[in-house]
């Protein structure tokens, strides 16, 4: 316990003062303003451009203007919160950075753990916040096509727990390779894949990347099994993230 | 206090440590000796219980160091050879950040930390970021990392070799007056007179094997060997083949100006040398006996264990 | 259309993705003057950051500095 929050502390620390506070909340808010007002403008610009028929085809309503927001948040958000994070373990591995918490009877589990609860709770933190800006700005400038507010919660709920699956395999692959640049470039590549593989009827509900189509989706039906798996590989993941981080740490 | 035995280790197939075994007593300073790459961090490493072994039996304080129980190590503090920080910490903050693992009150901690950063002489960079410290300073706070919570054992990996006379000074000052306060500790350096200054005992290895352990004084009585550093006025370029069997000659180094005749039987020298070097017919300025170094002693060990 | 983008009421919506661009942009180039960077010279990392708006500073905060 001592060491969880000792570790919880230095995270803290270290992401205030390397700025990764900051690149998280721009990476994760600002397409939430940026996103709707885009979309306001689009028909406007379109519309000095090409001629004015055209322009009022597209039609833009409050909820494919969160929706837009959801796809920045699995595309440019992720890449900016891979950026962010890839350093944050394997940095500390291969910079022999443990030594001395470590010679000093710092538990390495605890380590792993307050690492990834710190950076899942302050992602999901800006996530929430992030949805409701949206949804603030999507209902101001937008008005057709109205969803509960309820549901847009949810899929923010959704896209934290991808989030949290994204951040624990990204400590998994650090702990193997011992390289951030690797791990999160192995992360993006799954991430794309797997959105293929979402497509697949029959295996979709078990892939992580569902979470993603559920909340564009902004339904309540059939959410739990993937919510389940998600979370068991959760598990699964940090317990070989903490085997290999002992094993590998100073060998 | 320590004791090691048989301790092995292996990397793939390649063995590091070939079962090597001491002792170190309570209150003393072990100096681990040896070339680069001899085995020695590999050994601090294993006693630290950073790394497994793979056979052997290590005790600290009576207790086994097992591979899953870190229990005897709470006893203990490391400096490694080049320590590193979280470097956006600030000096201070990283001895409290290393007090909170160990759970050290926060006011008891503070006070400890004022009284380590007074003893490495830290206090006036404590409250800036360690990204701003110079080498020595860093190893100035690895110290004060490794004294925190007042740990009965010190290891020491080369606490000294990337620093400068200065700083080196100062170490060496706080190394003593740990001893003096009843520390055991072990440090391992390449640098002999280092090791000659502060150490108690010491333990030489090389290739994996310690090929010798005890008191200095032991091993100078053991293996020290008189010198003679003779001057000629023309330095002879074939002495080496013209002295080579001489029986009591067992090595002939050639330095500069001075010829430097290692002898393995003093008092058969001492009744010829002259007749040797009146054979030579070449002017002599000077004839000294010395004793061999540490450094010589260490090299001839060295050159032996490479024929074995 | 047109009337309502001059709406004092757009213009507050705008306002705060105005802020974070500027203030982004100002504090990239104040870490750039003082910190040491990597892979690229400084006058690149500046072009990087004004023309690359938010995620030409988001590179150059998270990749383009030296950590130590």
């Amino acid at each position: 316990m001592n060491t969880f929050k000792a570790y919880l502390k230095k995270e803290m620390l270290e992401s205030w003062r390397q700025y990764k506070y900051l690149l998280l909340f721009i990476g994760i808010i600002l397409f939430a303003i940026l996103d709707p007002i885009l979309l306001k403008l689009l028909p406007e610009i379109l519309k000095s451009k090409i001629n004015g028929d055209l322009a009022s085809l597209i039609q833009i309503d409050i909820k494919s203007a969160v929706q837009n927001y959801i796809k920045d948040l699995n595309q440019v958000t992720l890449l900016i919160v891979l950026l962010t994070l890839m350093g944050s373990l394997s940095d500390e591995i291969s910079s022999q950075k443990l030594i001395f918490p470590y010679s000093k009877g710092a538990n390495l589990s605890s380590i792993v753990i307050a690492k990834i609860l710190h950076y899942a709770v302050t992602i999901s933190i800006f996530i929430i916040f992030g949805f409701i800006i949206n949804y603030y700005y999507a209902v101001t400038l937008f008005s057709e096509n109205i969803i509960a507010f309820k549901n847009v919660l949810i899929s923010a709920a959704l896209i934290s727990i991808y989030y949290f699956f994204v951040i624990i395999l990204l400590m998994f692959l650090s702990s193997i390779f011992k390289k951030g640049v690797l791990a999160a470039l192995l992360v993006l590549m799954l991430h794309i894949i797997s959105a293929l593989l979402v497509n697949i009827d029959k295996i979709a509900k078990f892939i992580p990347y569902n979470l993603i189509s559920l909340a564009n989706s902004f339904t309540t039906e059939n959410i739990l099994t993937t919510i389940f798996s998600v979370l068991l590989y959760c598990i699964i993941l940090s317990l070989l993230t903490i085997k290999n981080y002992k094993n590998n740490t100073f060998a | 206090m320590i004791k090691v035995f048989n301790l092995t280790k292996k990397y793939g197939n390649y063995e590091v440590l070939k079962g090597i075994s001491f002792e170190i007593e309570k209150g003393t300073i072990y100096g681990l000796l040896g070339r680069n790459g001899a085995g020695k961090t590999t050994t601090m490493n294993i006693l630290t219980g950073l790394i497994d072994y793979n056979r052997g039996e290590i005790y600290i304080n009576g207790k086994m160091l097992d591979k899953n129980k870190r229990k005897p190590l709470e006893e203990i503090g490391y400096l490694p050879e080049s320590p590193t920080f979280y470097t956006y910490m600030t000096g201070s903050e990283y001895l409290l950040f290393i007090s909170k693992i160990r759970g050290i009150p926060y006011k008891k901690a503070k006070k400890e930390i004022d009284k380590l950063l007074d003893l490495v002489k830290l206090k006036e960079a404590a409250n800036k970021k360690i990204q701003t410290y110079s080498r020595g300073m860093k190893q100035k706070l690895g110290l004060a990392v490794a004294l925190l919570d007042n740990p009965e054992i010190i290891f020491l990996d080369e606490p000294t070799s990337a620093l400068d006379p200065e700083s080196r000074y100062d170490i060496f000052n706080q190394i003593l007056e740990m001893k003096k306060n009843g520390k055991t500790i072990l440090l391992s350096t390449h640098i002999l007179s280092d090791a000659e200054r502060v150490c108690d005992y010491i333990g030489i290895l090389d290739k994996g094997k310690i090929i010798f352990s005890g008191k200095i004084k032991e091993l100078k009585q053991k293996y020290a060997l008189p010198i003679y550093d003779i001057v000629f006025e023309n330095l002879p370029h074939n002495i080496k083949e013209k002295l080579n069997n001489v029986k009591w000659i067992a090595d002939i180094k050639i330095k500069n100006d001075t010829v430097s005749i290692y002898i393995n039987d003093i008092e058969l020298a001492k009744k010829n040398i002259l007749s040797e070097l009146s054979k030579l017919d070449i002017p002599v300025i000077s004839l000294q006996q010395r004793e061999n170094t540490l450094e010589d002693i260490f090299i001839r060990l060295v050159k032996q264990n490479e024929y074995i | 259309m047109l009337n309502k983008l001059s709406n004092p009421e757009l213009i507050k919506l705008i306002l705060p993705l105005f802020i974070i661009q500027l203030g982004l942009t100002v504090f990239s180039i104040y870490r750039l003057s003082k910190d040491k960077v990597k892979y690229l010279p400084k006058w690149a990392w500046l072009l990087i950051i004004i023309f690359g708006e938010i995620l030409g500073c988001i590179i150059f905060l998270t990749i383009g500095r030296e950590r130590e």
